[in-house]
């Protein structure tokens, strides 16, 4: 909540005036109860008629008071985030067990969001298969992805940088490891970005070539998707750009060649449950693999 | 019962009954706006009125009641009248919704 | 009832003595229906389960000490948060209080048990078996892992095939039926039981919030119960309740689970708040200030807490118009407890406190509280809640509301009441360590969620990434659950010493103000020789409580209370009680093999199993032989006293009323996925309902209600062939009904499995076919009675019953008609 983006942006001060109304009500509320319970010998005098009158107005009428103008507020705040305005950008966001799937028109990627900076980004979120949830602390509330309905919400990024997602729904055995991250990058860098994920994947050569061979022949082909190639599934995520993305098994390991190669042997030992199984190849037929991943840009 | 305790019984039921039906009143209508596209002209202004003047109705008959009878008829209609209040207020609280967030038109 | 022998010469409290224990041996141990001892068992078996909720609430914050760390494998780490959740709300926080209210609403209503003392065997023993059954999941090695909300799809057949969901959804129904029976018995007792003369106006508080409590379980527990039985039967039977593929909605289960899910909080908490209003006054030495609004505030909150339900569900994609509407509701619940906060400050400002454990743990309670309440506000604000919603911050607030809220009272409670029922006293010492070892591990412990939540980790999580601002409010909390587990072994330290040599505490250690500390401690079975008869809100700090008028000579040939009006306590009846019973444990254990049958899927078991729980019951409430009057043991009192409805009569209602709330939620359900689907409704593919026999079977089935009036009114003047004749032609009646159903079902061309719309068809109408069936049942039990000569002018309670049952099951019927088969002709 550190206000980076617009909708945080109107509800971060929202959120600060919350804290401190609460503050002052705890610390009234707590000097009280030290008064009332100072040492004494005899009780202190108290008609009926006043007890009831301290309770209603004390514990009745003020709360009310408060509770509705926060009330108020509150809606304020509500229609501001909510209110309908042409967005700059649409992404469809698709839940998975365990991931997130991006779709920008015919661009597909995984688990990493751009987006361009300072301007309004419409997520529509759907499912998969189980209800998930969409979350950016940093840029904006959260909204379910709900099996069977398409939900909107927006966000901005108002400062360029990378921001850390999660999915806050429980969602199954690996919903810890159901992370994300918003690049938020200028208008020309997202678009470069924009138009080489529209692109296929550039046909590898050497050792890559080797690679994109046992990717085809072994049962990756069955899950992924790389365009360009035979491999059409989209049970996991896209991998066509898969290089250019600095994360992999959302948000379990960084993507360099150490981490993927291991991730390749026992992907069970990071993401336990996750439906990536193991895939027997040779360590010659591996490390090909890899070398053809890593060229995925 | 008598006409005394029916009264009571009003200044009891009534407050929470009306505010009950605001609540679902305009979740209703909300949604059948929003997903179906029907739109009920003003009328969570309309149930909210209603459940307002309802509930004002018990809490003026709840006041008149709380010096009648034995202690525990009193007894409840000084709490009725406690509660018809806070549901009054609840159901102020819960008309504002609509005039401060935008709808579905 | 013990056969031993009493001299001539015996006391009177010695012969009330021999009319109220329970057979000393182990007979008589499962047979017992004091409440007392139920009250025991309630609480020691749910603080077993406090226990094993700890347990596993220490495992997970091992495995959250670190980031990133495999103590235990992600399935086991959301089985276990899964059964701390389940168990603490289920298994320890409901039953304990009701352990509590158990043991504490007759003395302190001055009753001598509670209205049905079988049934309330009966719902210990449910409850014992559910918790069992929930943790047999363990042993068959599946374990629910859905959390205790088990949302849909995840938690139906396709995402969670394995038989742990079944144990989950199964175990809750089951404990369903006890939480529903001590609901009932509580409210019952505390509306007629009351000693002569504690009109409602003077009720101790605790009884007030025990009532609400009560009320409030009659009316959630269906929802809770209806969301877990479509859930099964979406896993057992192949419905599409949940699965959106097929017209199902998986927001119709958190509809239906937070109805429940939202009053049961206050369910949790309001027995509590009931404690807290005890404890107060005794150590302020003076009476509670702001009685009327305290009780107001009890019931208020209890309404609102039905209307705030969608509070839970801010983020699923409802328009922020309607959000409004819950978050005022949810807000509004401030007011009354803004009240309860301050009355008990003034009593104490006004008082002269006492410095005891049990006031100790209820001052920290206001301070906890509090704090809890604060984020409460925070989070029914709808830009905030999208903020924190699934994230710790909303770990942390409800840790406060329900252990700062429910478990601080509930120590102090232990403090407080635990000499009456043992005769000893805690060592106040050692409490006091317990309550500040608790309050710093508590804050410890959670008050780092809430800055966990605002940094952004979610909920439900094995494990969190290094370095990402988390890892030391994360061990902090880890730390904190530690010094928790260490203060509750203190107290059970210090409660096994006590209870061998702890300072013995006469009647009344506390100077207190109400009835059970006028009783022997612990009290005698009887609980009060002479009943007591009340002119004051405080009875023990008036005048000396005086007797209520009852005749010595039927107090001690049988288990006796008065019964008295609901308002002003006037005496109306005296009751004769039924003895202790071996029917309900083995009614309970039925139910037991019922669910196992349905786990296990011998399906064709279950007609059978139902047959058999229908005999035991049947069997457990037939009179007693040596019973002269079968008006549930209740005898017309002094002709001058005027006489109510029987209890029995009161306890039927509530079952009716409890039971008419699960068909309203089951033809909401069917709006609901009529609503929420995109198309026609009825689908496509499933016809409008053909009008022909449904309105002949209405017709007949409404027709029966007629005979069966007649009957009720022969029986008044004590025509037993009137009786039968009546009881006869309603059953051909119904039997008829029952026939151009099973007819009507049969012909349709869609079955419960083809899509939404079919399961909630099905469902709806053949529930209320079982409910038929049962009627027809009940009217053959009720000839075979009349035939052995068992119904009179005098006894006749079970007619009435039973034609309330009867007109019950034909107005359902003219809802379902007008919903299922009269709204699709004009919509459709």
């Amino acid at each position: 909540m550190s206000g980076a983006g617009g909708a945080a942006g109107a509800v971060t001060p929202f959120v600060v005036l919350t804290f401190t109304i609460a503050g002052l009500v705890f610390v009234a509320v707590v000097v009280a109860l030290g008064a009332a319970l100072s040492p004494r010998d005899r009780a202190r005098s108290l008609t009926e008629r006043g007890g009831v009158r301290a309770v209603l107005v004390l514990g009745g009428i003020v709360p009310a008071i408060v509770v509705a103008a926060f009330f108020m507020l509150s809606l304020v705040v509500t229609a501001r985030l909510t209110a309908a305005r042409a967005p700059d950008v649409a992404v469809e966001v698709v839940g998975h067990q365990w991931w997130w799937e991006f779709r920008y028109g015919s661009a597909a990627t995984a688990n990493e969001l751009h987006v361009p900076v300072g301007e309004r980004v419409e997520l529509r979120l759907r499912s998969a298969d189980v209800i998930h949830s969409f979350w950016v602390p940093a840029l904006q509330g959260k909204t379910d992805a709900v099996p069977g309905q398409t939900n909107t919400m927006w966000l901005t990024a108002e400062r360029p940088g990378r921001y850390d997602g999660v999915c806050a729904e429980f969602c199954g055995v690996q919903h810890a490891w159901m992370r994300l991250v918003v690049v938020a990058e200028p208008r020309a860098v997202f678009d470069r970005w924009l138009a080489r994920q529209s692109e296929d994947r550039r046909p590898p050569s050497g050792p890559a070539a080797e690679g994109e061979r046992a990717f085809l022949g072994h049962v990756c082909v069955d899950c992924h998707t790389i365009r360009g190639t035979a491999a059409r599934a989209t049970v996991g995520p896209d991998l066509t750009h898969l290089a250019g993305r600095s994360l992999v098994g959302a948000g379990v390991l960084r993507n360099d060649p150490a981490a993927l190669r291991a991730w390749i042997d026992d992907p069970q030992h990071f993401k336990p449950g996750a439906f990536m199984p193991a895939v027997p190849l040779g360590v010659a037929e591996r490390d090909a693999l890899v070398t053809y991943l890593g060229s995925l840009e | 019962m008598s006409a005394r305790d029916a009264r009571l019984a009003f200044a009891i039921v009534a407050p929470p009954a009306a505010w009950t039906f605001q609540l679902l009143a305009v979740y209703l209508l909300v949604s059948l706006a929003c997903a179906k596209h029907v739109v009920v002209p003003l009328g969570t202004q309309a149930a909210g009125a209603a459940a307002a003047l309802v509930a004002l109705a018990a809490l003026a008959t709840a006041l008149g009641a709380r010096d009648e009878g034995d202690g525990p008829r009193r007894f409840l209609s000084r709490a009725a009248a406690l509660a018809a209040a806070l549901f009054l207020g609840g159901i102020v609280l819960g008309s504002l919704p609509g005039v401060l967030v935008a709808g579905c038109a | 009832m013990s056969e031993r022998p009493l001299s001539a010469t015996a006391t009177f409290e010695q012969r009330l003595a021999r009319v109220w224990e329970s057979a000393p041996d182990e007979a008589g141990w499962v047979t017992t229906t004091d409440h007392k001892r139920i009250g025991e068992r309630y609480i020691v078996t749910a603080f077993l389960f406090f226990v094993l909720g700890g347990i596993e609430a220490l495992v997970l914050r091992a495995q959250l000490a670190r980031p990133e760390i495999a103590l235990v494998d992600p399935a086991m780490y959301d089985a276990l948060f899964t059964m701390h959740g389940t168990t603490m709300i289920f298994l320890f926080a409901t039953p304990i209080l009701s352990g509590f209210g158990n043991y504490l609403v007759p003395l302190m209503i001055g009753a001598r048990d509670m209205a049905f003392p079988r049934l309330n065997a009966f719902g210990f023993w449910v409850f014992a078996l559910s918790g069992v059954f929930l943790y047999a999941s363990f042993a068959a090695s599946s374990i629910p892992q859905n959390g205790w909300f088990a949302y849909a799809p995840l938690a139906g057949p396709r995402y969670s095939p394995e038989t742990g969901m079944d144990f989950w959804t199964l175990g809750l129904v089951f404990l369903g039926i006890s939480t529903t029976a001590g609901a009932i018995n509580f409210i019952v007792t505390i509306a007629k039981l009351r000693a002569p003369g504690m009109s409602i106006d003077r009720m101790p508080l605790f009884v007030w919030n025990i009532l609400v409590t009560a009320i409030a379980m009659l009316f959630a527990i269906p929802s809770l119960t209806v969301a877990a039985a479509l859930l099964e039967l979406d896993r057992v039977a192949g419905t599409r309740f949940f699965d959106p593929a097929a017209g199902g909605s998986p927001l119709l289960w958190q509809h239906l689970f937070w109805i429940f899910g939202h009053p049961d909080v206050y369910i949790i908490f309001m027995p509590a708040v009931g404690m807290v209003s005890s404890i107060v006054p005794v150590f302020a030495r003076r009476p509670i200030v702001g009685y009327t609004a305290l009780a107001v505030s009890s019931v208020t909150t209890i309404v609102i807490s039905f209307g705030v339900w969608v509070h839970h569900m801010f983020a699923v994609g409802i328009a922020a118009q309607a959000l409004g509407v819950f978050s005022a509701a949810s807000m509004l619940i401030a007011v009354p407890a803004g009240v309860q906060v301050v009355a008990w400050i003034v009593t104490i400002w006004a008082g002269r406190p006492v410095w005891t454990t049990a006031f100790l743990f209820a001052v920290g309670f206001v301070v906890l509280f509090v704090l809890g309440g604060l984020t409460g506000v925070m989070v029914a604000a709808v830009p905030f809640d999208w903020q924190v919603t699934d994230s710790y911050f909303v770990v942390a607030h409800l840790h406060y509301v329900l252990f700062g809220g429910m478990v601080f009272p509930l120590f102090g409670a232990f403090y407080y009441w635990f000499p009456k029922m043992t005769g000893r006293l805690l060592d106040e010492r050692v409490g006091a360590l317990n309550f500040w070892t608790m309050f710093v591990g508590f804050n410890l412990a959670f008050f780092p969620m809430h800055i966990a939540g605002i940094l952004g980790m979610p909920r439900r999580v094995y494990t969190y990434p290094a370095g990402a601002g988390l890892d030391a409010v994360n061990l902090v909390s880890s730390i904190g659950a530690f010094v928790v587990a260490l203060s509750v072994a203190l107290f059970v330290a210090n409660a096994a010493v006590s209870l061998r040599r702890g300072r013995l505490a006469g009647r009344d250690p506390w100077q207190a103000n109400t009835l059970e500390w006028s009783t022997a401690s612990p009290p005698e079975p009887f609980d009060f020789a002479r009943l007591p008869a009340v002119a004051s809100r405080d009875p023990l700090w008036g005048p000396k409580v005086a007797n209520a008028r009852e005749p010595a000579a039927l107090a001690t040939a049988w288990r006796q209370t008065t019964a008295t009006s609901a308002l002003e306590a006037r005496p109306e009846l005296f009751l004769r009680m039924p003895g202790d019973s071996i029917w309900p444990a083995l009614a309970a254990a039925a139910l037991l093999a019922l669910f196992g049958a349905i786990l296990f899927r011998f399906l064709v078991l279950v007609p059978f199993g139902l047959a058999l729980l229908f005999a035991l019951v049947a069997r457990w409430l037939w009179p007693s032989p040596e019973t002269p009057g079968a008006h549930v043991g209740a005898r017309p009192g002094p002709r001058e006293l005027p006489v109510g409805r029987a209890p029995g009569w009161w306890g039927m209602a509530l079952v009716v009323a409890t039971d008419a709330t699960i068909f309203a939620l089951l033809l909401a359900s069917y709006g609901y996925l009529g609503f929420a689907g995109n198309g026609p409704w009825p689908p496509p593919g499933s016809e409008r309902p053909q009008l022909a026999i449904p309105l002949v079977g209405t017709v007949v089935l409404l027709a029966s209600s007629a005979p069966i009036a007649w009957a009720e009114a022969g029986i008044r003047r004590g025509d037993v062939r009137r009786l039968a004749i009546g009881i006869g032609i309603a059953m051909a009646l119904s039997a008829g009904f029952v026939v151009l159903q099973a007819i009507e079902l049969t012909r349709k061309a869609f079955a419960p499995q083809t899509n939404a719309y079919g399961s909630a068809f099905f469902t709806i109408t053949s529930f209320h076919g079982l409910h038929v069936i049962v009627a027809l049942l009940l009217g053959a039990v009720l000839l075979v009675r009349a035939w052995r000569g068992g119904l009179d002018r005098e006894r006749h309670l079970a007619v009435q019953n039973v034609a309330l049952y009867w007109h019950f099951v034909g107005a359902v019927w003219i809802v379902i008609l007008a919903v299922l088969y009269l709204s699709p002709q004009v919509t459709g």
